[in-house]
């Protein structure tokens, strides 16, 4: 299966057909990484008090934003990496910063 | 003003140099602006002048760069002491008379520092029988000031701004002490129920400390801490507790995070919002391509053309400068629980000193210095060894010579196994422990007939005896010990069977079955907070 998200060129909008099903992951660099909050057209989801490595969510029409709260093991010199899982195929999305663990992706289901 | 100096005495000593952060020092703006200035190519310099013109990569830093100099010095410490002076309950006497039922209220000389830090969260209260105990940890200060918002904490490695390190926090967590107030010695005043038509009011008992009520204190050291935080136990631990543990500050984080940058990037009122970024982002990263030979240029360009979508965003949401300030003060939050959470779980091998000086009813004041050992053997299963001597603080002048101040020798032995998924109950720990003191002198009590010692009862005494030697042997003591902790709940029951050959006072071999009740209190104020 082929990764569904498409980056606007030199910009960071993503672009998907709507109702496309993504799954994203986190990938390990320095310490464990996981996602303690995450959130995408007022859905949430991951579960309160949990953390996971992968989050599943339709996409939407119109340009909404996933916001996600990302934990570190290594606190603030931890690193990792969102691809996005579409086995066996996969993307690299952003960096995961230990300093920044707050992070917004633009998704815009056309 | 006092309280207030020696709060601010502490929380200087734990914070860096003083001056407002700059925004290219911000670590992921940092990296970014290193990789494009270090990049061969234009074709190389692609990706850090990418990263740099992704905003929402960077919702710290462009925090920082929002507040700017907002955030001067001579701010925080008037804002320091603007909340400090808010948060404080003393200043009223209306404030104790707002709580509901019976509260007890720490003043007087002895105990204003350490009430202060009850006040503001940095030490815990806790009240057992008439004994009135608070207990601080050196980093308790530090880290309520950076739950006030008050400073920062320090996320980035050169931090230039006012801000609590993580690595301080970390040295200060291994202090912590303790002061113990028995309220019976002193004067308790219970006040009159605040209207006569309010028969079921719970009356106040206000309890003012004074230096003779002081009971026992306690100061411990960690001389010896061998973090782990790479192990597989380790990570394993971590992956376990983090959910629960963050969710708090992760959902603040999210909640004041979200609002500041999803106002920064998007714009539901306005369609062509999206493109004009997009547009911005496409114009500054050719304007910081050009300018990737130079880091002062670098700097100079992603400043400006900040600035220029600041304009844009400024005009569209007029209060984002107040939203930047609560993002920054739940990225301290957040970073300072985080720290928290992994300190708590690195512990492995600890090695504390422990020194208690004690002043017990009717008995000879003692100096107690313990040495503890805590070694966790398996995930599951750890073995607590302590040694100790403890010592008369005087020894009064007319007993033989052979009573010294050397009183008796305490070496103590216990086992934990947490049973895990082997419980039916919820979460469970069982206990095993072997107590031995060796009396090298006896216990001396003071004798006064006008003040019987409660619940001690003397026939046969000379009528000018003062002074009563208890029996001079050996203790030993064994216990099994199950404690229990219900699923979902901060609650631990511990469940206990005792037997020992003899006490100080009694000669005879005691068996004693004890069921009790603890409560985790940080997690009770967490959820108040």
């Amino acid at each position: 299966m082929a990764c569904k998200l498409q980056r606007v060129p030199d910009t960071s909008e993503y672009q998907v057909p709507t109702g496309t099903r993504l799954v994203l992951v986190t990938k390990d660099h320095i310490g464990q990484v996981l996602i303690s909050k995450a959130e995408y057209a007022g859905q949430q989801l991951v579960p309160p008090g949990m953390a996971k490595n992968r989050i599943e969510f339709d996409v939407v029409a119109g340009a909404k934003a996933l916001t996600m709260v990302v934990v570190f093991s290594a606190s603030i010199n931890g690193r990792g990496e969102l691809r996005e899982d579409a086995d066996p195929d996969s993307q690299f999305l952003i960096d995961l910063p230990g300093g920044e663990p707050f992070q917004l992706l633009r998704i815009t289901g056309k | 003003m006092t309280r207030i100096a020696l709060l601010m005495l502490v929380a200087l000593a734990v914070s860096s140099p003083c001056f407002a952060q700059r925004f290219d020092e911000c670590k992921s703006y940092k990296d970014a602006i290193d990789e494009l200035v270090n990049a061969a190519t234009d074709d190389a310099a692609r990706t850090p002048a990418q990263k740099l013109v992704r905003i929402e990569s960077h919702g710290r830093c462009f925090a920082i760069f929002v507040v700017g100099d907002v955030r001067l010095n001579d701010l925080i410490f008037q804002q320091f002491v603007q909340r400090f002076e808010s948060s404080r309950t003393d200043k009223e006497a209306g404030s104790a008379h707002a709580a509901s039922g019976t509260s007890i209220v720490s003043q007087g000389p002895a105990a204003k520092v350490l009430s202060a830090a009850v006040e503001y969260g940095a030490a815990t209260q806790s009240v057992d029988g008439q004994v009135i105990t608070l207990r601080a940890n050196a980093a308790g200060l530090p880290s309520a000031l950076v739950r006030k918002n008050v400073f920062p904490y320090c996320a980035d490695p050169h931090a230039s701004e006012f801000c609590v390190g993580a690595s301080a926090l970390s040295v200060l967590r291994r202090v912590s002490f303790s002061v113990s107030f028995d309220a019976s010695r002193g004067t308790q005043v219970i006040g009159t129920p605040q209207t006569p038509a309010a028969p079921t009011t719970a009356q106040q008992l206000t309890f003012t400390a004074q230096r003779n009520q002081i009971s026992a204190a306690t100061a411990r050291v960690e001389l010896w801490n061998h973090r782990d935080v790479t192990s597989r136990d380790f990570a394993a631990r971590w992956k376990e507790r983090v959910g629960l543990a963050m969710d708090r500050p992760a959902a603040e984080l999210m909640s004041d995070a979200s609002s500041f940058m999803t106002r920064i990037v998007l714009n539901d009122q306005d369609a062509e919002f999206g493109n004009r970024y997009n547009a911005w982002q496409i114009r500054t990263q050719a304007l910081l391509i050009r300018a990737r030979s130079d880091r002062a240029r670098v700097t100079d360009v992603l400043r400006t053309a900040l600035n220029e979508w600041m304009v844009e965003v400024r005009a569209a949401q007029p209060d984002i400068d107040g939203l930047a300030r609560d993002a920054l003060a739940a990225y301290s939050r957040f970073f300072l629980a985080q720290g928290s959470l992994i300190d708590s779980l690195s512990d492995k091998n600890v090695l504390a000193l422990e020194y208690t000086g004690s002043r017990p009813v009717g008995q000879a004041g003692t100096s107690n210095v313990r040495l503890i050992l805590d070694l966790p053997l398996t995930t599951r299963t750890r073995m607590v060894a302590n040694g100790a001597a403890t010592f008369y603080d005087s020894v009064p002048a007319n007993v033989p010579a052979d009573v010294t101040r050397y009183r008796d020798a305490q070496f103590g032995l216990e086992l934990d196994h947490g049973l895990g998924e082997q419980s039916i109950i919820g979460p469970a720990v069982i206990s095993v422990a072997l107590y031995y003191q060796y009396q090298h002198a006896p216990a001396l009590l003071k004798f006064d007939p006008l003040k019987p010692i409660p619940g001690i009862g003397f026939t046969g005494l000379p009528p000018n005896a003062r002074t009563v030697f208890a029996e001079q042997q050996s203790i030993w003591l064994g216990q099994a010990k199950l404690s229990l902790t219900p699923p979902g709940s901060s609650v631990k029951v511990p469940l206990s069977l005792t037997y020992s050959n003899r006490t100080e006072l009694v000669d005879k071999p005691m068996w004693r079955g004890q069921v009790g009740l603890a409560y985790d209190l940080d997690s009770l104020l967490g959820a108040l907070r």
